[in-house]
């Protein structure tokens, strides 16, 4: 217990060596931008795996990322209002609804909840097409940039460091139910649902609870999504986005519930730039990787540099 | 006879599916601190039985009462809250994790802290993780699991994980262990441990019904035995009156009829 305490201090001590000083390091103004995509979907991604946790495949990350975004991109441009007011709106907002369609949905089985999804995926992305008060087709442009004082999030650097900010709180957050004995039923569930069920664990309750946390912490990722692309279109959301986020999720395994989604993040959204592939090919690269983590690294890239079990952090 | 107040009491139960009855009109009750046995030829619903006492299966019809209250439509982990825990027929653990683990997570029930204590790591939430710690130590060192605890589920060999699989269930303390087949499939040294370890399971205060094929196992534990078949009661008993219903001998042999070969 004391030594793996004490290792995970030095990973953590290492990531933030890393992490922090990067945009000293880093002249690239695109490859900051890659590194803001990424933390942003990392959040998303860590709800998605708190998601498979309790064994709910869901196919609508991104939808519920475009709520918070809207959320967010629709009250700062209507009615003007700050975007520190916006960001913990739009991470309620989304709970909010998440609570709503979760206890509609996950009383009626996972399988249920997947179709739901899918459903829901498409859904959105209309609704949101045919609402005019919400833009339609032509989305909401002029989304102002978050400011504290007069200093505004104006460069790159200063969003990445924002970024990562939110980022870390979402990973805490998500840390902390992990820690805690809603973590323990969630790996209970999702060892045998029937055994937990006979131990007395409500599995409907600890199925909403990480259905409604994901969505919280994703409407708090689409909020900044919303303020850092300043313009948004309902097409972003997509079941296609949501696809491509579970691929995040398994290329840094779904057994590392916090450091996979932003190893798999990172390594999804650089390596294409590294590799020079274009937006063509890279449906191709996004194939390549699902068989390659299928074929060989079924728990995950970190899983080459420690033995996944089902419960590290 | 008729004094005592039954622990668990099952008033004429149904269980279809479909069309089929895999459980017929079935009555029974159980008193408290006794060793009940279900026997039956195989798809006679002792399984069928055991989901729906424990809530995996809605009822079709009829009540199943505990302590005098009537529990019939109560998901399952309202009964388990109300003492009656299952375990299952095939080895079903957390198989990734560690032995001590499985066990700790038997003790979810006992948490009295609120969701929000747990979330916030409260003082209260933690000294309630060390009891929990404590006591799962102490099952251990009870089911002779001590030396294994930090194996993971999956390495054991099949005779700790029957064993293990009966610990998650005691963890939850319940008052009623209902066991399927707690026995099947192990080496005669084993059962002989397991034996045992039911024996004293019930001597600390705990009811036991058990579902069992292995018939030495039913002998040597239960007081009373039902029999089933069809899923109806044809017999109940302790095993010496079992032996020597007709019906019995005509469900597990079959009847010589003139011109039948």
């Amino acid at each position: 217990m004391q030594l793996s305490e004490y290792k995970k201090g030095i990973a953590l001590l290492i990531a933030g060596l890393i992490l922090i000083p990067l945009p000293f390091i880093i002249k690239s103004q695109h490859l900051m931008h890659i590194l803001i995509l990424a933390g942003l979907e990392s959040i998303v991604v860590m709800g998605f795996v708190a998601q498979h946790n309790v064994k709910l495949i869901t196919f609508s990350t991104a939808a519920l990322w475009g709520i918070g975004a809207y959320i967010s991109g629709f009250l700062s441009t209507r009615f003007g209002l700050n975007f520190w007011v916006c960001l913990p709106l739009a991470g309620i907002g989304t709970a909010l609804f998440a609570f709503v369609l979760g206890s509609l949905v996950i009383r009626a089985g996972w399988v249920t909840f997947l179709m739901i999804s899918i459903v829901f995926s498409e859904v959105f992305v209309e609704t949101l097409g045919h609402l005019s008060v919400l833009g339609g087709w032509d989305g909401i442009a002029g989304i102002p940039r978050p400011a504290i004082g007069s200093f505004v999030f104006m460069s790159k650097s200063a969003y990445y460091y924002l970024t990562l900010g939110l980022t870390s709180v979402c990973a805490l957050i998500f840390a902390a139910f992990y820690k805690s004995a809603i973590g323990k039923a969630w790996t209970a569930i999702n060892q045998s649902p029937d055994l937990a069920a006979s131990v007395g664990i409500d599995i409907f309750k600890y199925r909403m609870i990480a259905y409604v946390a994901a969505a919280f912490t994703t409407g708090l990722s689409g909020s900044l999504y919303a303020h850092y692309s300043c313009y948004l279109v309902p097409q972003t959301f997509g079941i296609l986005r949501s696809l491509y986020l579970s691929i995040n999720a398994a290329v840094g395994g779904l057994y590392f519930f916090i450091s996979g989604p932003i190893t798999g993040s990172i390594i999804i959204k650089a390596l294409p730039e590294y590799l020079r592939i274009t937006d063509k090919y890279e449906p191709i690269f996004e194939g390549a990787m699902i068989i390659l983590i299928a074929l060989f690294f079924r728990r995950g890239v970190l899983s080459f540099f420690r033995r996944g079990t089902a419960r590290s952090l | 006879m008729g004094l005592e107040v039954a622990l668990l009491e099952i008033r004429k139960l149904s269980k279809n599916f479909g069309g089929l009855a895999a459980i017929n009109n079935f009555n029974l009750e159980i008193n408290e601190l006794e060793i009940h046995g279900i026997i039956g030829p195989n798809g006679a619903g002792k399984t069928t039985l055991f989901n729906v006492i424990s809530g995996f299966f809605p009822a079709t019809a009829g009540n199943v009462i505990f302590r005098g209250e009537d529990i019939t439509k109560l998901p399952v982990q309202s009964r388990v809250k109300r003492g009656i825990v299952r375990s299952f027929q095939l080895t079903n653990l957390f198989m990734e994790l560690t032995v001590y683990e499985n066990i700790y997570i038997g003790y979810h029930k006992n948490y009295r802290a609120g969701l929000l204590g747990q979330f916030l790591h409260t003082t209260r939430a933690k000294e309630e993780y060390e009891i929990c710690t404590q006591r799962t130590m102490e099952l251990l060192e009870f089911m002779g699991l001590s030396s294994l605890k930090d194996e993971l589920a999956k390495n054991l060999p099949y005779g700790h994980q029957k064993t293990l699989g009966v610990c998650i269930a005691l963890a939850t303390k319940p008052s009623l262990l209902m066991l399927d087949e707690p026995v099947a499939g192990m080496n005669p040294e084993e059962t002989i441990n397991m034996v045992k370890l039911i024996r004293k399971t019930r001597d600390n205060g705990i009811t036991v019904l058990m579902v069992e094929h292995d018939m030495a196992a039913v002998t040597n534990l239960c007081e009373r035995i039902s029999v089933l078949n069809y899923g109806e009661k044809i017999a109940e008993g302790s095993m010496d009156e079992i032996r020597e219903n007709e019906k019995v001998i005509e469900a597990y042999l079959g009847r010589w009829e003139e011109g039948s070969l």
